[in-house]
């Protein structure tokens, strides 16, 4: 490669990226003024070129008009107000189906006809950690996991035939819900800190089993 | 995440323009009517070369934008406009070559 041509090939790497040169380009940089002097003005140059497309962005921002500000304020509440109604209804909406769909897998509960022993149902409660007090016969008790903690799932013997009764003490219910799913029919209770579903399977939970069995819990 | 948020935001970009009819004004008649996209800082040779950038064919002007200002190597230019590197560093050289003049700096030869 003669002098000539290997300083237009050198300026062609030059112009395509001054910043990242190859070892062989700066080494010719290095012995050639004329090149040398290429590269430094093509540096200048794209301090020039950043210089130019560097427009303060504040110059092409308009206020927006009153009517556009209206409109975003709007949107901002009422997306707020469509969320907040999300959170605050879909959590309670989510544990009764949970609570239907937990009671629908131990189906064969609803069939125990023997009622268990105060120590029975009270190793149940012990294991879960909480405590029942009712005069309800138990027929059904078991310590379920749900929501990452063990849970008292039981079904009691009333005039009104087999309720489920599972004892939610990790699960906040803010106000009474009734639900029906799958052929059940139920109703969650806050109690205290945490919760109670009633389920039976034909009609509604009589509200006097309700409140005896909030009135039984303790967490 | 350069690259990626470049690619989003040309693509954000050429959306707008599809979706807007926005109002045009040719470069020059920009420039005497002092836009304020095109105002400089007192400074006339940047004045200049803002213009001559925006008069540079979108094929010189997008990689050596994506260089300058977007900070981009050749290769992620290359794979961006889907060129080879060799083209991507050809572009490059001659959108630099065409500013050189406006920049009073001599040109490179060119086989263009």
């Amino acid at each position: 490669m003669n002098s000539s041509s290997e300083c237009q090939h050198v300026r062609v790497a030059v112009g395509g990226d001054p910043h990242n040169l190859s070892p062989e380009v700066k080494a010719h940089l290095l012995t050639c003024v004329d090149c040398s002097r290429y590269a430094q003005d093509t540096l200048t140059l794209d301090l020039g070129v950043r210089d130019a497309l560097q427009l303060p962005v504040n110059r092409f921002r308009r206020a927006a008009p009153p009517a556009r500000r209206f409109a975003l304020a709007a949107s901002v509440v009422l997306a707020t107000l469509i969320g907040g109604g999300f959170w605050l209804l879909a959590p309670r909406s989510a544990l009764a189906g949970e609570v239907v769909d937990h009671v629908m897998h131990e189906g064969g509960s609803w069939g125990e006809q023997v009622v268990l022993t105060p120590a029975e149902v009270a190793a149940v409660l012990k294991e879960a950690g909480v405590q029942f007090d009712s005069s309800l016969p138990v027929v059904y008790a078991m310590a379920c996991p749900f929501h990452g903690h063990l849970v008292p799932h039981l079904v009691v013997q009333t005039a009104n035939g087999p309720m489920t009764v599972m004892l939610l003490a990790h699960e906040k219910v803010s106000a009474r819900q009734e639900f029906a799913s799958e052929g059940l029919e139920g109703v969650l209770l806050p109690a205290g800190e945490g919760g109670v579903a009633v389920l039976m399977q034909h009609g509604k939970v009589p509200e006097a089993i309700a409140a005896d069995v909030v009135s039984g819990v303790r967490w | 995440a350069r690259p990626w948020l470049f690619t989003i935001g040309r693509r954000e970009h050429a959306r707008l323009y599809e979706r807007k009819r926005l109002p045009t004004v040719d470069v020059d008649e920009a420039s005497v009517l002092a836009d304020p996209a095109l105002a400089s800082d007192g400074d006339a040779r940047l004045d200049d070369l803002r213009r001559a950038i925006l008069q540079l064919p979108d094929e010189y002007r997008e990689p050596l934008v994506m260089q300058v200002l977007g900070g981009l190597s050749t290769t992620e230019i290359a794979a961006e406009l889907k060129l080879t590197q060799p083209a991507v560093l050809t572009r490059l050289f001659r959108a630099r070559n065409r500013l050189r003049v406006i920049y009073g700096l001599e040109p490179a030869e060119d086989a263009e």
